[in-house]
């Protein structure tokens, strides 16, 4: 039989047929996964396999060069790489699992320490207690004392220097 | 081949395992990249895709890997083949500015289509695959015959027939 040639006509009639497949709504093929497509290739299916994976095929034609190189593939299965890449895509996953360290237990401490702790505590709040009542008690007394009338008159008194309105007339 | 490598400890991501791994399969990842990035792809991004795929998400694709289903080479050269194809979709997709996209391909027809008739199994799938392979994929008999294990002369039936129940189809539609 002669080469099948590609003619206007028949390249034609297929053009219609996959229109009119197209509008008719045939029920589309399932994806095959790619260890289905590999199986193909190596004419591991079953007839009713086959027939599905062709049937997907022939919708997807582009994956046809998939077959065709995955037919090859032992052949092409000791070629070499360059080492770049090879070291890039062995990058991809790390060595070892990584270690996930502990926090540091808190030591037991024992209960004599924990006593004398609340009690320091205790003991420098009623000692800062103590001093503030002191210094607060000492400003009491030293504002009532008679002293402090000249102090509390200095302070409302009116400014001097340049709010002072005698001096400015003066000058 | 598979053999050489002890899969259960690579899906355990095992680091070693993983090395041995990526230098077996390396060239053939290689070799299958190269023939999808023809059109000026960069294979070694192409190829760390691949080894990505295969270990992400815990080497979840690697885990579907059976043995006893496929050779892990035919296996690999198809997973590394649609992966450098998707990959490149991408980067297409991305580079494409929505103002280059032709208006009528955003367009969507309020309209449905008038559905036509296809008496059922008209053509069977090899012969779907195989015209599709000559007139959509202008793939040589040879190509296709390796591609699905037959000889030439098996492809060259095949599309004779498929053409004659074409034709006679839609000549009989056309009367």
């Amino acid at each position: 039989m002669a080469e099948p040639t590609v003619s206007p006509e028949q390249a034609a009639l297929w053009r219609r047929w996959c229109e009119a497949a197209a509008t008719a709504g045939e029920p589309m093929a399932a994806e095959p996964d790619a260890l289905t497509l590999a199986a193909y290739a190596e004419d591991r299916l079953s007839a009713g396999g086959v027939e599905s994976v062709e049937d997907w095929l022939a919708l997807n034609p582009q994956v046809a060069g998939d077959i065709l190189a995955a037919r090859q593939a032992e052949a092409l299965a000791s070629a070499a790489a360059p080492e770049a890449v090879i070291a890039r895509a062995a990058a991809l996953v790390g060595g070892g699992s990584a270690q996930i360290l502990p926090f540091r237990g808190q030591a037991a401490r024992p209960s004599w320490r924990n006593a004398i702790a609340w009690g320091a505590m205790a003991a420098s709040i009623l000692v800062a207690s103590l001093v503030g009542f002191a210094m607060g008690n000492s400003t009491y007394v030293t504002l009532i004392d008679g002293s402090s009338v000249s102090l509390s008159q200095e302070l409302l008194d009116p400014p001097t220097g340049l709010f002072n309105a005698d001096e400015d007339s003066a000058i | 081949m598979a053999q050489e490598i002890d899969l259960q400890a690579l899906s355990r991501g095992e680091k070693s395992a993983w090395d041995a791994f990526v230098r077996r399969y390396a060239g053939l990842v290689v070799a299958a990249v190269r023939g999808v990035a023809q059109e000026g792809g960069d294979v070694e991004d192409l190829v760390q895709e691949v080894f990505l795929r295969l270990c992400k998400d815990d080497f979840r694709l690697l885990k579907t890997y059976d043995p006893s289903r496929a050779g892990i080479s035919t296996w690999l050269t198809i997973v590394a083949r649609s992966t450098a194809r998707d990959a490149l979709r991408r980067r297409r997709l991305a580079q494409t500015p929505i103002d280059a996209v032709p208006e009528a391909l955003l367009a969507t027809d309020a309209t449905p289509p008038e559905k036509l008739k296809l008496p059922e199994g008209l053509l069977s799938p090899r012969q779907k695959l195989v015209l599709s392979m000559i007139y959509d994929r202008d793939m040589e008999v040879a190509e296709i015959a390796t591609a699905l294990g037959v000889d030439p002369q098996t492809v060259r039936s095949t599309h004779h027939k498929a053409m004659l129940k074409l034709r006679s189809h839609f000549s009989t539609e056309e009367q």
